[in-house]
């Protein structure tokens, strides 16, 4: 009989950091930083394409390696940390992808979608249930449903068989306040654990990462450098050495993380995230982060101020999958329309 | 199902009416109308009645309504077809008739999987309690009606306080209506209240059932139960996570002596009386998850405090002596018993 860790850290660089990487991450750089998690001794090592589990395509991007390349690779040194995927149904499928991630030795299965539609995810929680695969639902771009609606959906994953639901703030729009009623309503509602995954949008990726943890969450999701979409996650180095001034435990060692980080720099240098005028501006319009280089590319091409279409994308409320709407509202910013 | 399952099986009715086979007698040459027939209760029932034709005479004839034409095949080839059994296929929500000469109804049909309850409330709750009302205006125009066993659940009664040891027929609970949880106990709860409408209203002798947890053969692995869960990931070399701190209590009835006491209600003459169907032993789940992974080598490690922490314990056992005194029933296995036959059952469903 055992139990679990008071804090467990979810280590999203290689799956995250896709996004930040045009989803070219190489050979040598899973492999590289594999190791160094396994080192620092995270909870779990997420790895893949930005979109997770078989979303390699035109639409958003297609990856350098297949998931097979990438999660064999990932998975040759981890002795004690635990592979993980991200999984989107209508990206993932069961046959085809899950089963192989399976197959390929993955520990933990995260079923992600867009906050206000669990309903979709109960095929893949319940099948990988079946296989008593450890499982968790993901409700992402979170921001845009409230704390009632978000117990509703995860209530839902849980009834599943989701044995821990993590909170996404894609957009980085989160301010400490909603983390804790979001949080807070969530801890004091399911019976399963609950996480938080930060952007740094508004560089409150640390602040709201700690504010979870009061409010009683028992998993944090963070990437080495904040390597990932848009302005980037919570910096795991950073979150191990505030928690360990907090005295929470989290079984990852400090200088290993801290040299974890400095590998990042040195494998992925000049696309590690900043925060820029044009991040800010996608969390306050609460746009998923990872629309952050298209629409930055798609800006040049129509020759109009990459802000003004996140705000755009803001009033349209767009989410994760909806890449297409980018090109529309550049092509009626640039033509002086109203664009709703 | 292999030869060993099926033997498994029949071995435990045996047992079961080696004592209850007096207080079945009543439904001898009788008729049975069975909803709900391919779920783990309706599975057992049609066991006894096998059991009860082939081998005591009693040319009992059921009327089993399956959802889908091929349910029973699928689930259990060899009870698809016997001397006095006949299939229906339908959604009771649009049942449109019952046979004329049926002397008895079982209501076993409901939608009780959380997932669906989580997904589609909407739908269980119409399932539940207008497929209640459907079967009883059905009932209602029956000429020779003995029995109607309504199939409750002993969710109705709300939240059992940690420091009452057993609930009785009379205990209500707090229950909150407003929140989608709730929909679940609050359609059984309608049932129940439509059933003794039409008790009244049209003179149907009707007896209500409020099962608790079980456990056994035929009962599905795949629903996320903490019973189904410990067994399935034992299977798969666990770990068994526990959400809390593993005090939580429940009481596990084996699943042939549910079936048994079903019966037995059916078959008695009584009208308007409720019971608390269950184990009346209560054991939290810490306990039950050792239980089960000690019968696998190597053991499964249990990991408690899976879950968010200040996880709040809950109790639910039911007290079950009016069945015991008003129907004569008892039990053949203790849950020791029961969960050595459903671990066996379920090793030679997976052999074969």
């Amino acid at each position: 009989m055992s139990d679990a860790p008071s804090l467990t850290l979810c280590d999203a660089t290689l799956r995250d950091g896709s996004h930040a990487y045009q989803h070219q991450i190489t050979a040598e750089q899973i492999q590289a930083y594999a190791s160094a998690a396994e080192a620092a001794g995270v909870a779990y090592l997420e790895v893949g394409h930005g979109n997770g589990l078989g979303a390699s395509s035109l639409q958003v991007g297609e990856s350098l390696l297949t998931d097979e390349e990438m999660l064999t690779l990932a998975k040759e040194p981890l002795k004690h940390t635990k592979l993980s995927v991200h999984i989107i149904p209508g990206f993932a499928t069961i046959q085809r992808d899950i089963q192989l991630a399976m197959d390929l030795g993955v520990e933990l299965f995260r079923i992600g979608c867009h906050c206000t539609e669990a309903d979709v995810c109960e095929r893949h929680i319940s099948f990988l249930r079946q296989q008593s695969e450890e499982v968790w639902g993901v409700l992402m771009m979170s921001h845009m449903a409230s704390a009632a609606v978000l117990l509703e959906e995860a209530k839902k994953m849980q009834s599943y068989g989701a044995q821990g639901i993590v909170l996404m703030d894609s957009a980085g729009a989160y301010l400490p306040e909603e983390v804790k009623q979001k949080v807070g309503l969530l801890v004091e509602n399911l019976e399963v654990a609950v996480g938080f995954h930060a952007h740094q949008n508004l560089g409150l990726a640390i602040a709201n990462s700690l504010v979870a943890v009061e409010a009683g969450a028992r998993i944090l999701d963070g990437t080495a450098k904040g390597f990932g979409a848009g302005a980037g996650n919570a910096p795991l180095e950073l979150l191990v050495a505030v928690l360990q001034q907090k005295q929470i435990l989290t079984g990852v060692d400090l200088y290993a993380m801290l040299d974890a980080a400095n590998l990042v720099e040195r494998l992925f240098g000049s696309a590690l995230p900043t925060m820029s005028d044009v991040s800010i501006v996608s969390g306050l319009a609460g746009v998923f982060s990872g629309f952050a280089k298209p629409v930055k590319r798609v800006a040049e091409q129509f020759q109009v101020d990459p802000r003004d279409i996140f705000v755009e994308l803001g009033k349209r409320r767009v989410v994760g999958g909806q890449e297409d709407l980018i090109v529309e509202v550049a092509s009626a910013l640039a033509a002086g329309k109203e664009t709703i | 199902m292999n030869a060993q399952a099926q033997h498994l099986v029949k071995s435990d009715v045996e047992r079961a009416l080696s004592t209850a086979l007096p207080r079945l007698e009543s439904l001898a040459g009788k008729h049975i109308f069975l909803s709900g027939a391919t779920g783990c209760l309706g599975l057992w029932l049609l066991e006894y009645v096998k059991v009860l034709n082939e081998d005591h005479g009693f040319s009992l004839q059921v009327s089993a309504l399956q959802r889908n034409e091929h349910d029973l095949l699928t689930r259990a080839p060899h009870l698809a077809q016997f001397e006095g059994l006949s299939l229906l296929s339908g959604d009771v929500r649009y049942l449109d008739g019952i046979p004329a000469d049926v002397t008895h109804v079982i209501h076993a049909a409901a939608l009780s999987d959380r997932r669906l309850l989580a997904s589609r409330p909407v739908e269980v709750a119409e399932v539940n309690a207008l497929g209640t009302h459907r079967i009883l205006q059905a009932v209602r125009l029956l000429e020779d009606v003995h029995n109607v066993v309504l199939l409750s659940s002993g969710l109705v009664y709300g939240t059992q306080p940690l420091d009452c040891e057993r609930i009785t027929e009379q205990f209500t609970g707090e229950l909150p209506s407003n929140t989608v949880n709730a929909v679940y106990a609050e359609s059984k709860r309608f049932a129940e209240a439509i059933a003794v409408g039409f008790a009244s209203e049209s003179k149907i002798p009707l007896s209500i059932v409020r099962p608790f947890a079980v456990i056994g053969p035929y009962q599905r692995l795949d629903l996320p139960w903490a019973v189904t869960d410990f067994i399935r990931d034992s299977f798969h070399g666990g770990p068994i996570k526990i959400m809390g701190d593993g005090t939580t209590v429940r009481s596990i009835m084996y699943a042939g002596d549910f079936a048994s006491w079903v019966l037995c209600a059916c078959a008695a003459k009584l009208r308007g009386e409720t019971f608390n169907v269950g184990s009346p032993e209560a054991i939290d789940l810490l306990t039950l998850a050792e239980k089960i992974t000690s019968h696998f080598s190597p053991q499964p490690d249990i990991q408690l405090n899976a879950g968010h922490l200040g996880h709040h314990p809950s109790r639910l056992v039911p007290e079950v002596s009016h069945a015991q005194n008003t129907l004569g029933v008892g039990f053949s296995l203790n849950l020791d018993q029961a969960i050595t036959q459903t671990l066996t059952w379920n090793r030679y469903i997976r052999s074969s």
